[in-house]
């Protein structure tokens, strides 16, 4: 430092400024210490003129197991596409126009500061699943992972992340802009797993995030060499400054199974899919929740077999009610009025306002039961009471008052009936 | 009943007219016309018609004949004299002839962005509609603020052509994310900044430097755009332009607008205690004077400088006079926008009649021309006093602009000054954007948005400077450093850190203590003012409300409160010493010395005293141990030399007129040199053929009753060449002592600044003799001292000026402080020594 930064570094500290870390060892003196080619011995340096990348590729037989799922991508992907509305034309699956992608950055809340020093692309080929990991190892050269990348993207056609639609495409966008690159994203197709996981797991687990579905899930379990990802950040930063590629190893490590993980649950949610009344093992609620899923794509036949499956699990409150309720409401849209009510009836047992009122519309309606419509009436309002009631919508005063409308209505009418 | 009715009622009412100190008329002006210019694009000719605008006005031609030509513009206009169709007249012709082009408009508030918006739109609308549809993309001005849903932020990135923002929503979410609006950026043509003169002080720092940043992302994308700037009038508008935006500007000061007669009154309350020269208040003077205005059937807005005292006024009117208590509203900030746009709108359609605001409604949004205005003290700065007179105005009938003065000595020096405000402004918009605090906060913002180049430049910044901190940074990690390039390697989000508001991030929160229940937040305290706010054992108020401070915790930055009913407020007591570390510019002028210096103000609280609220009694004093506060700042310094120093003491030109010290005080005099032993206590003189003086140690006028100023310990025996050197010694703190009260008060009529910017300190055993000293309150200084140094002739030019014409014996809040208290000055002294430092003309 000169003098006048020594001034100037004073000045800012009887300011009060605090930046950054302080007492970073001088770097200008050191040599080089360990470079990522000597911690990753397989891995080659692409030079292009541009800037420096290396690159390190994992090959995988595809009967590889993460957990309980192999890498053997899924034979079809049809009722995946139509749920999440994927725009891929119906014979044109085909596995090896895929690449998984996950990236490594030097921060987390986005905007254009910040980069992507290690990407991880997953694809597969011939007989085998490929991690290709590409790493810069100063700023500098990022315009050179760009290249690279942009030759590798060109040969597929759609990308399969975890919460990349929110994070990693839109940055590796701006990266684009930022150097001047061409947005060679623009047309390709768009998978999130996280998207999917949010909806198979949307009750049963409390967070969604991949360590989450890969232990509860996969069942599978990293080992001593995972660094998590809000470490990531400063164990590059102390690689830049220090030069000491040793501990990189858990960020390759951790953003490897990143890769593999999403592989393996492709491949584990498709084949649920593609037969789910046939897969082993499946807990009651994921098997409602893809009832809904089926439902959704008009696959009624599918999904009232998997809520009658569901319902004959252990299903916990209330998740029971409304899946009985979803089921109902099935039947009812497709004229099975009895198959309704009798769910419906199990419901109210479990203290179902909803299907209460169902009950009580249908004996006022159809059966013209007044009695019985009255009956379902009060116990509903019985219910609304309660204070262990929930309801997410509509909110409770509003239900309150159709209650009361439908008990005085009702009321009425026996009245009317009675005199006569 | 009009205007000239109401003037000419107070002319001759023996209760006003007295009171009134100044008058001016401004005569009825016509309309300056011109046509439109002929290359104008005939859909906004046929748009313009629509709204029954049939020409432009002259300094409308003159501000589009600028930016066609390319030029960067500042349009000082008035309030009120279309300065809107100065830039959206010349930018949608722009929109209509190219296709791509794109423009951004910068405002202060949230509430004047959505106003212009919507004026926009309007005029957008009706340029529509004189087009074949088929042949323009119908083009949405949008609004990017803090309220803007996500989803519609996504929109905007891709679609808009026209954006609407303010500089904190540029700062924290637009610049960082700049590649999401690439298109945009690439096709900037135009920006628009409102409200120039708000870009002042520490604000006006942060704002500048934001623009350097939005500069280097137009660099980054290869756009040029034109700056239009609108301000209120102020002494340096093109310098204050260029200063913020670091480009050359054309200047537009002339309005060709019209406007009805115009009257102008400055009024100033009468004398109610001649002995302690206090005046009637202001606040009680324009509840009697908007008595006046009502019954006249006229229009008034009362603005006032803080939002308490809009409840008080508003609540005192509706009271004094119940009749028209329905048409007396208050509005201010803390109000819902439901209950603002209401009392806009009435204000409008003329169904309120009185409303009582702060400077809130002083900005442009549209209220219709009012009746009358009246200013409950002076708000602040001369341009405020345009600003909100400017609100009176109607096209064709007379108007009123009434400014009623306070008890405090700027005040009442402006009022004897009308000039400042008709002719010219003294006032000079300053900013100081390399503030190293400032300056290194938005240089991170500036590398997280695009790493920086070796020998890169940033604004006008000294590249040495800049080169400098780049590599603090580096050094500290924030960023790395290879091979000419400096790229941000910090997982923080840097805009996230900085308020644009303040210069430092350090705020104390304060918790309410509540028994078993959740605590309360209550406010925050910036970190400089904590000690002195919310010492342990301090009085706080907040929303009328009284809390005492249990305990403050500095290294969690909370302060643990108590609600109480305490029938005492606390003052702290501070022991003050500044050291000035070095000094940057000095110069000798009559009488002495000033100085620019950089300095550190070590600022410790010693104790607290507890007074009582309504009597103002001291009831007690407690010590308290705390930290020093240590500000690194600048400042401004006067030193009095020597010699006169000597000349004043040695011809007795402070005349102690003081013969009087009470009954008692021969034989008072007698006990103390017997006490003594006839000896002076300095020299050692024995009394010989003459007796010795007896010398007050605490001036004898010092004190509220003569027993108190004679107690013994109090007195001490002195020979007449020893008196006469101790009561220079104290008449110099005397003097030195005013003329710090009066400089501090005047000072912001020459910055534009608020008197709690400033501090200010005086010091009998200066490093450079007895000085005085006027310092920046921000840390490494915003500016303002720097300016005080250029300006010190006008400075104590007006304060002499100030002093010689205050109609008080010894001393008053009105000039030179209030007297028993100590520390205080009087008159005479500070006035010798003024006389001594102005120039001879």
């Amino acid at each position: 430092m000169t003098d006048s930064m020594n001034g100037l570094s004073d000045k800012l500290r009887m300011l009060g400024v605090q930046i950054g870390v302080q007492n970073l060892p001088n770097t200008q003196t050191k040599p080089l210490r360990r470079g990522v080619e000597s911690i990753f011995p397989d891995g080659e340096w692409i030079n292009t003129p541009v800037g420096d990348v290396f690159s390190l590729i994992h090959k995988y037989p595809l009967t590889y197991s993460q957990g309980i799922s192999s890498l053997i991508p899924p034979s079809h992907i049809t009722p995946f596409k139509r749920w999440m509305k994927i725009d891929l034309p119906e014979n044109q699956y085909v596995p090896e126009k895929f690449l998984f992608l996950d990236a490594e950055t030097s921060g987390l809340s986005g905007g254009t500061g910040t980069f992507a020093f290690l990407l991880g692309l997953g694809y597969f080929n011939a007989e085998e699943f490929h991690v290709q990991q590409l790493f810069f190892r100063n700023p500098v050269d990022e315009p050179g992972l760009l290249r690279v990348m942009e030759d590798i993207v060109a040969r597929y056609e759609t990308f399969v992340t975890f919460n990349g639609k929110a994070f990693d495409i839109p940055l590796l966008r701006t990266r684009c802009v930022l150097n001047q690159f061409p947005d060679y994203f623009v047309d390709k197709k768009h998978i999130d797993l996280l998207r999917a996981a949010r909806r198979l797991w949307n009750k049963r687990l409390a967070s969604k995030s991949l360590s989450m579905l890969e232990n509860e899930i996969l069942h599978f379990h990293r080992t001593q060499d995972e660094v998590p990802g809000w470490m990531v950040p400063e164990i590059y930063f102390d690689y830049l400054h220090n030069q000491d590629a040793q501990p990189l190893q858990g960020v390759f490590y951790h953003n490897e199974m990143d890769i593999v993980s999403m592989a393996a649950l492709f491949k584990l949610i498709n084949d649920f899919l593609n037969d789910p009344l046939s897969t082993p093992e499946i807990p009651g609620m994921d098997l409602a929740e893809a009832a809904q899923i089926f439902h959704e794509i008009n696959d009624t036949d599918t999904a009232i077999s998997l809520y009658r499956k569901s319902i004959d699990q252990e299903l916990p409150q209330p998740f029971l009610i409304q899946t009985l309720d979803k089921f109902a409401r099935l039947y009812r849209n497709q004229g099975e009025m009895e198959k309704a009510l009798e769910l419906w009836k199990l419901a109210a047992s479990c203290d179902q306002i909803n299907a209460c009122i169902e009950l009580a519309k249908y004996h006022e309606h159809k059966t013209k039961d007044i009695s019985a419509a009255l009956h379902w009436t009060e116990q509903a309002a019985l219910f609304i009471g309660k204070p262990q009631y929930l309801t997410p919508n509509p909110p409770r005063s509003i239900i309150k008052k159709e209650i009361d409308y439908r008990y005085n209505r009702l009321n009425k009418k026996a009245g009317k009936k009675e005199n006569i | 009943m009009s205007v000239e009715n109401l003037l000419s009622d107070w002319k001759r009412n023996p209760l006003i007219k007295d009171d009134i100190a100044y008058s001016h008329d401004a005569p009825l002006r016509e309309a300056q016309y011109s046509d439109f210019p002929d290359e104008i694009h005939p859909a906004l000719v046929g748009a313009l018609h629509s709204i029954s605008i049939e020409n432009l006005y002259s300094h409308q031609l003159a501000s589009w004949r600028f930016i066609k030509n390319g030029k960067n513009v500042v349009i000082s206009s008035g309030t009120a004299s279309g300065k809107t169709l100065c830039y959206n007249l010349p930018i949608v012709d722009s929109l209509l002839q190219e296709i791509e082009t794109t423009a951004l408009y910068i405002f202060p508030t949230k509430a004047l962005a959505q106003d212009q918006r919507n004026q926009m739109s309007i005029l957008l609308e009706r340029v529509q509609k004189q087009l074949n549809p088929a042949s323009m993309q119908y083009v949405f001005p949008a609004i990017y603020d803090g309220d803007t849903s996500a989803s519609a932020r996504q929109a905007m990135r891709t679609n808009n052509r026209v954006l609407f923002t303010n500089p904190d929503m540029l700062h924290i979410g637009i610049l960082p994310h700049h590649s999401g609006w690439n298109q945009f950026f690439r096709n900037l043509k135009f920006i628009v900044i409102d409200e120039l003169h708000i870009y002042r002080g520490i604000f006006g720092a942060h704002v500048a430097n934001v623009l350097r940043r939005l500069s280097r992302i137009m660099d980054f994308y290869g756009a040029k755009p034109q700056y239009i700037l609108t301000s209120a009038t102020t002494a340096n508008p093109l310098e204050h332009a260029t200063a913020l935006c670091n480009r050359k500007f054309e200047l537009i000061s002339e309005d060709g607008s019209p406007h009805g007669k115009k009257h102008f009154l400055f009024i100033n309350p009468p004398v109610i205690d001649p002995q302690l020269n206090i005046r009637r208040s202001a606040l009680h003077e324009t509840i009697a004077l908007g008595g006046e205005i009502l019954s006249h059937g006229l229009q008034c807005v009362a603005f006032t400088r803080a939002r308490k005292t809009v409840e008080i006024l508003l609540t005192e009117m509706r009271s004094t006079y119940p009749e028209f208590a329905a048409l007396i509203h208050g509005y201010r900030s803390g109000y819902l926008p439901a209950e603002r746009r209401a009392i806009e709108q009435q204000l409008k359609n003329n169904t309120a009649k009185f409303v009582c605001a702060t400077n809130a409604l002083e900005l442009g949004v549209d209220i219709g021309g009012l009746d009358s205005v009246c200013m409950v003290g002076y708000p602040g700065s001369i341009s405020s006093v345009r600003q909100q007179a400017g609100r009176a105005g109607r096209r064709m009938n007379s108007s009123l602009a009434i400014l009623v003065a306070t008890g405090s000595p700027l005040d009442q020096y402006l009022i004897r000054h009308p000039e400042f405000i008709f002719e010219k402004s003294p006032e000079h918009a300053r900013i100081d954007p390399d503030n190293l605090l400032i300056l290194l906060h938005h240089l991170q913002c500036a590398a997280f948005e695009n790493p920086f180049r070796e020998g890169e430049a940033f604004g006008n910044a000294p590249v040495e400077l800049i080169h400098s901190l780049l590599n603090v940074l580096s050094e500290s990690g924030v960023l790395y450093s290879s091979r000419n390039r400096f790229t941000y390697t910090s997982s923080q989000y840097p805009a996230n850190e900085i308020s644009l508001r303040s210069a430092t991030t350090d705020t104390i929160v304060l918790q309410e203590n509540f028994e078993g229940q959740k605590r309360q937040i209550i406010g925050t305290v910036d970190a400089l003012s904590a000690l002195s706010m919310v010492h342990p054992q301090a009085i706080y108020s907040h929303e009328g409300e009284t809390y005492q401070v249990e305990h403050l915790d500095l290294d969690n930055k909370v302060a643990h409160l108590n609600h109480t009913q305490s029938d005492y407020y606390t003052q702290p007591i501070h022991q003050m010493t500044i050291n000035i570390q070095e000094n940057l510019k000095t110069e000798p002028v009559p009488a002495g010395k000033k100085g620019y210096s950089e300095l550190v103000v070590n600022d410790q609280i010693t104790g607290y005293k507890m007074i009582r609220w309504l009597s103002h009694e001291v009831i007690g004093t407690n010590e308290l141990t705390l930290p020093a506060n240590l500000l690194q700042t600048v400042g401004y310094w006067v030193a009095i030399d020597d010699t006169v120093v000597q000349r004043l003491s040695d011809e007795g030109l402070w005349k102690n007129n003081q013969n009087n010290y009470g009954r008692l005080w021969d034989e008072i005099r007698n006990c103390v040199r017997r006490r003594d032993s006839f000896t002076c206590q300095m020299c050692g003189a024995i009394e010989s053929d003459r007796p010795h003086h007896v010398h007050h140690k605490i001036p004898f006028r010092n004190f509220q009753n003569p027993d108190e100023a004679n107690r013994l310990e109090n007195l001490v025996t002195l020979c007449p060449a020893c008196h006469r050197r101790a009561e220079s010694v104290v008449k110099m703190r005397s003097g030195l002592s005013g003329l710090r009260y009066l400089l501090h008060q005047l000072a912001p009529l020459f910055l534009m600044c608020d008197i709690s910017d400033l501090g200010a300190h005086s010091d009998p055993v200066g490093i450079e003799g007895p000085m005085v000293m006027i310092y920046d309150q921000v840390p490494a200084g915003i500016g303002l001292s720097e300016e005080l140094y250029s300006l010190h002739n006008e400075l104590l030019q007006g304060a002499l000026e100030l002093v010689e014409n205050c109609e008080c014996q010894d001393g008053c809040p009105s000039c030179v402080g209030p007297p028993g208290e100590l520390g205080s000055g009087g008159k005479l002294e500070t006035l010798a020594l003024l006389k001594q430092l102005v120039s001879p003309k």
